[in-house]
């Protein structure tokens, strides 16, 4: 009732007046245009389409972003020029050769079962080195510190192949570097780790040398026993 | 009359005799054939094309002329003509018949408008719409000129009114809507709009009546 009243407030002679001046249609392109967009729109969407579109745009999402993450992560862990096989790789088979042949599992057994005063009790006059002592005494209480120090490996048992490339995996790429250059450096050796334990066995081993006419390499071995036991060394030249 | 014609719509199916019958006769048999606007909207919503196309003819001049007449210009009534229909499409998914479909449709085309002046403040200089009067009056008869005169001036005063007083009248005369629908499109309360709606009236009333 409140609204009829207030549609009388329209004068009739505006509303005459304006209905004989807007006559205007609205323009036929655009009536095609609406229709168009309404048809375009207007078709129902097929069952299971529109969950189907729902989850498909956050996978689809998600999977750029891990892939570009993945392949973000991969570029930045190599260093430019080198890539992390080539070390690894040859530190692996270099660690092979040299400790499998040299670590049969009696060493293994005598070197992780022993006691190291026993050691040295059971060779009368042989003395090791403090550091070594160390060495042997981390390795009879079995630390997996110890155990996986990669510049200790010529006193590891022989493991498997994965293993060791297992380890030279974790280690970072200077470090692995540089224990294949020991690794290099021990192979001129010829009196392997073994035989360096004990001034007796690396007398011996010496003397082995010579009789096989390898002189230069009995001639080095002998400095670097002189080096390590000079004492030894010195009884050793006063029996010659 | 308009009370007459909702009664008839209501007792379309009773025989019993009432003051509107001439009305009755002619709005019931109307009132049973043609769809609502909203059930016409729900179907295009279930996907029925023609159902929108129907609702569409219906509505589009109207509001073309609304719209034309809101931004005296005829290629901005165009785009936003577009987009109100553009909106209206896209919201069909959501469309709930909560309200009249008129009021819903206007409520988007007052929002776009208001968004076309925000993009562009320069609107209010863009005034197009020619004066319909072109003819000479010592050609025609006494009265269709002084009609003619009237028109002009009716078109100019609308033109020289303040956007808020336009859009109110233009609700009222081209929609048919009532104070609280043009207050519900316009956000307004039922007094600014019925005032809004005095104003201008009394405006364009004086320009009818006096010439300038």
């Amino acid at each position: 009732m409140t609204n009829e009243r207030d549609m009388n407030d329209v004068d009739e002679l505006v509303s005459a007046t304006y209905r004989e001046l807007a006559d205007e249609r609205a323009p036929e392109h655009l009536n095609r245009a609406v229709l168009r967009l309404a048809a375009a729109g207007g078709a129902k969407p097929r069952a299971g389409a529109g969950w189907i579109s729902a989850w498909m745009k956050p996978v689809a999402w998600a999977a750029t972003i891990a892939l570009s993450l993945a392949i973000f992560l991969e570029f930045s862990e190599l260093p430019t020029g080198v890539s992390r096989q080539d070390v690894i790789q040859p530190a692996a088979e270099a660690v092979l050769q040299d400790v499998a042949p040299t670590a049969t599992p009696d060493l293994e057994e005598k070197l992780k079962g022993a006691d190291v005063d026993a050691i040295t009790t059971a060779a009368p006059g042989a003395k090791l080195p403090s550091a070594r002592k160390q060495m042997l005494r981390e390795e009879s209480v079995g630390t997996t510190e110890a155990r996986s120090r990669v510049s200790d490996d010529a006193y590891m048992p022989a493991r498997s192949n994965n293993f060791v490339a297992e380890e030279l995996a974790s280690v970072p790429l200077g470090v692995a570097a540089a224990s294949l250059e020991k690794k290099e450096a021990d192979s001129a050796a010829d009196c392997d780790a073994t035989a360096r334990l004990t001034p007796a066995s690396w007398l011996a081993c010496i003397k082995e040398l010579r009789a096989a006419g390898d002189n230069e390499a009995a001639e080095r071995e002998q400095k670097a026993f002189a080096d390590e036991f000079p004492a030894e060394f010195a009884e050793f030249e006063a029996n010659k | 009359m308009a009370a007459c014609r909702e009664a008839t719509a209501t007792d379309a199916g009773a025989a019993k005799p009432a003051l509107c019958t001439s009305a009755k006769l002619t709005y019931a048999p109307l009132m049973g054939h043609i769809p609502e606007d909203s059930a016409l909207m729900l179907r295009y919503k279930d996907g029925d094309t023609a159902a929108f196309e129907t609702l569409y003819r219906r509505h589009n001049d109207a509001l073309y002329r609304y719209l034309l007449r809101l931004c005296r210009n005829s290629a901005a009534a165009e785009d936003v003509f577009q987009d109100v229909w553009g909106k209206i499409i896209n919201a069909r998914s959501s469309y709930r018949p909560t309200a009249k479909f008129t009021t819903f449709m206007y409520r988007v085309a007052h929002n776009c408008f208001i968004d076309h002046i925000r993009r562009n403040k320069r609107h209010a200089n863009s005034m197009e719409l020619e004066p319909e009067l072109h003819a000479d009056p010592s050609e025609l008869p006494d009265t269709i000129v002084e009609r003619s005169l009237a028109r002009e001036r009716l078109n100019l005063a609308l033109q020289d009114l303040p956007d808020e007083q336009r859009d109110v009248f233009l609700l009222h005369e081209e929609a048919g809507l009532n104070l609280d629908q043009i207050a519900s499109v316009t956000g307004s309360n039922r007094e600014t709009a019925k005032s809004r709606l005095r104003y201008a009236v009394n405006k364009l009333r004086a320009a009818i009546e006096e010439p300038q």
